[in-house]
């Protein structure tokens, strides 16, 4: 038998042997999966009993496949349910020991574990988790990170605010991510987040500022408008445009006098804002602006305008020195 | 018949719509277990076709279904003569004021936010129903 024949059987053997164990790996996956959905059916109305009210002796010890499908379903659950429910789900895992385990597979050296037990922490509703969850969002490996803040988030961890605007700040973490963690937390935040308004890092100030506009309520406002004076632009514009977004009234006049800001991006931001307060002042103070600064600063201006008095942007962009902004604002409103 | 067009019932009917199965499965578990009996629908459409052939007292629906999303289903329900007192409960994800807003002018009574409380979905339906 000559060389090229043996080379020839040997891969003929060869894709036989990976044919084998292609269909025979399809297979098991396959009858998993089956398994998994089957098991998932059979538990769901187990789970939903639990969750709503039943006693945690009636669920069986589970292992393997049912005790991963259980806690699965559970998991699910945290992430549906406010109140009782989530107290039984955290009771429930750290009762039967799953908090441990997956804090344990938190400090595997394989980043793959590390990420899904800092994942799965989150829903476990065990506010047990934080303390090492907040260390998490330094880890080496990014996919460790980002679970780690949706779980802080999740948990509604509020000593994690600091961390995670920080993580955000320094790009260790997505603002997106950071910003999706403090929404879960949700208002409970607001009063941290003002702390942070006042932090000795801009780029901290201003991302609580953002927090603060996106989560907080119009109450809030009048412990942010003195930083339309702070000596970082990003900060004023972005008090400006959290302003904006409380709708906040009695910030009208603060907001009328940053329109003379020396910075383009903080008049822009202030004349968005003052969009959305409304009110003759602000539509006087947003008419010259709209007619005659630079590009940015106008434009907001003139949408802000219309936004608040169309009747006046019409008006105003008829007499010959309204400028393209105002005009092109009326053409909108005439559509 | 009741007054306002439901058939009479020993227990109040309310249908609950919702195309994720958990959420479904939370909010019926949470109604029956509260006296209700529940008619599940998985989208929109099925939902609408359920409210006007059973006109059960009450709806409970997902803004974000399949087919038709709950804002249209209420408006297609107030605009059948059968079903236009129904009251409708909004369960959404969707928290800005707008969304909110938007469920009220197309029809709703209220409006539960996710993640929710069953404890609270229970007191606002017994709430809507008591005051009929």
């Amino acid at each position: 038998m000559g060389v090229l024949e043996v080379i020839g059987v040997v891969l003929l053997a060869t894709s036989l042997v990976f044919i084998v164990v292609l269909t025979a790996r399809r297979s098991y996956t396959g009858s998993r999966i089956r398994r998994r959905d089957r098991l998932t059916t059979e538990l769901r109305p187990l789970a939903i009993a639990f969750v709503e009210g039943g006693a945690d002796e009636a669920v069986p010890e589970y292992h393997g496949l049912e005790a991963e499908v259980f806690a699965e379903l559970l998991g699910g659950y945290a992430r549906l349910l406010r109140g009782e429910g989530r107290e039984r789900i955290a009771a429930y895992f750290e009762r039967r020991g799953g908090v441990d385990e997956q804090l344990r597979r938190l400090e595997s050296r394989r980043a793959w574990k590390r990420a899904t037990a800092a994942f799965m922490l989150g829903d476990m509703c065990s506010h047990r988790a934080v303390g090492e969850l907040m260390p998490a969002l330094g880890d080496r490996a990014r996919p460790v990170r980002m679970a780690a803040a949706r779980s802080l988030g999740r948990l509604e961890a509020v000593e994690s605010i600091e961390p995670l605007i920080e993580s955000g700040v320094s790009g260790r973490l997505p603002e997106d991510v950071t910003g999706l963690a403090l929404f879960d937390i949700g208002p409970a935040a607001v009063p941290r987040l003002l702390e942070l308004s006042a932090s000795d890092e801009p780029a901290i100030r201003a991302r609580a500022l953002e927090l603060v506009g996106l989560i907080g309520e119009a109450r809030d406002a009048k412990q942010i408008v003195d930083r339309l004076s702070d000596p970082a632009a990003a900060v004023r514009a972005a008090a400006a445009d959290a302003l904006g977004r409380l709708g906040a009234g009695e910030a009208r006049d603060a907001l009328v006098r940053a329109l003379d800001d020396r910075v383009p991006a903080v008049r822009a931001a202030a004349a968005r804002a003052l969009g959305q307060a409304g009110g003759r002042r602000a539509a006087e103070a947003l008419l010259p602006v709209a007619r005659g600064d630079s590009f940015e600063p106008a434009r907001a201006a003139a949408d802000a305008l219309a936004r608040i008095d169309p009747a006046l942007v019409v008006a105003a962009a008829a007499e010959p020195d309204a400028g393209p902004h105002l005009r092109e604002a009326a053409d909108v409103v005439s559509l | 018949m009741t007054g306002d067009g439901a058939p009479a019932r020993e227990r109040p009917l309310v249908l609950a719509a919702d195309d994720d199965e958990d959420i479904l499965g939370l909010v019926a578990f949470r109604l029956e277990r509260s006296g209700y009996d529940v008619l599940q629908a998985r989208d929109g459409e099925e939902a609408f076709e359920l409210a006007v052939r059973e006109q059960p007292d009450l709806a409970v629906l997902d803004v974000m279904m399949p087919k038709l999303d709950g804002f249209e289903v209420t408006r297609r329900l107030r605009a059948e003569a059968a079903t236009s007192r129904m009251p409708i409960i909004l369960l959404t994800a969707r928290a800005q004021d707008a969304d909110v807003q938007q469920g009220f002018d197309a029809g709703a009574d209220d409006y539960i936010r996710k993640p929710f409380s069953p404890n609270e979905l229970r007191a606002r339906v017994q709430a809507i129903l008591g005051r009929r």
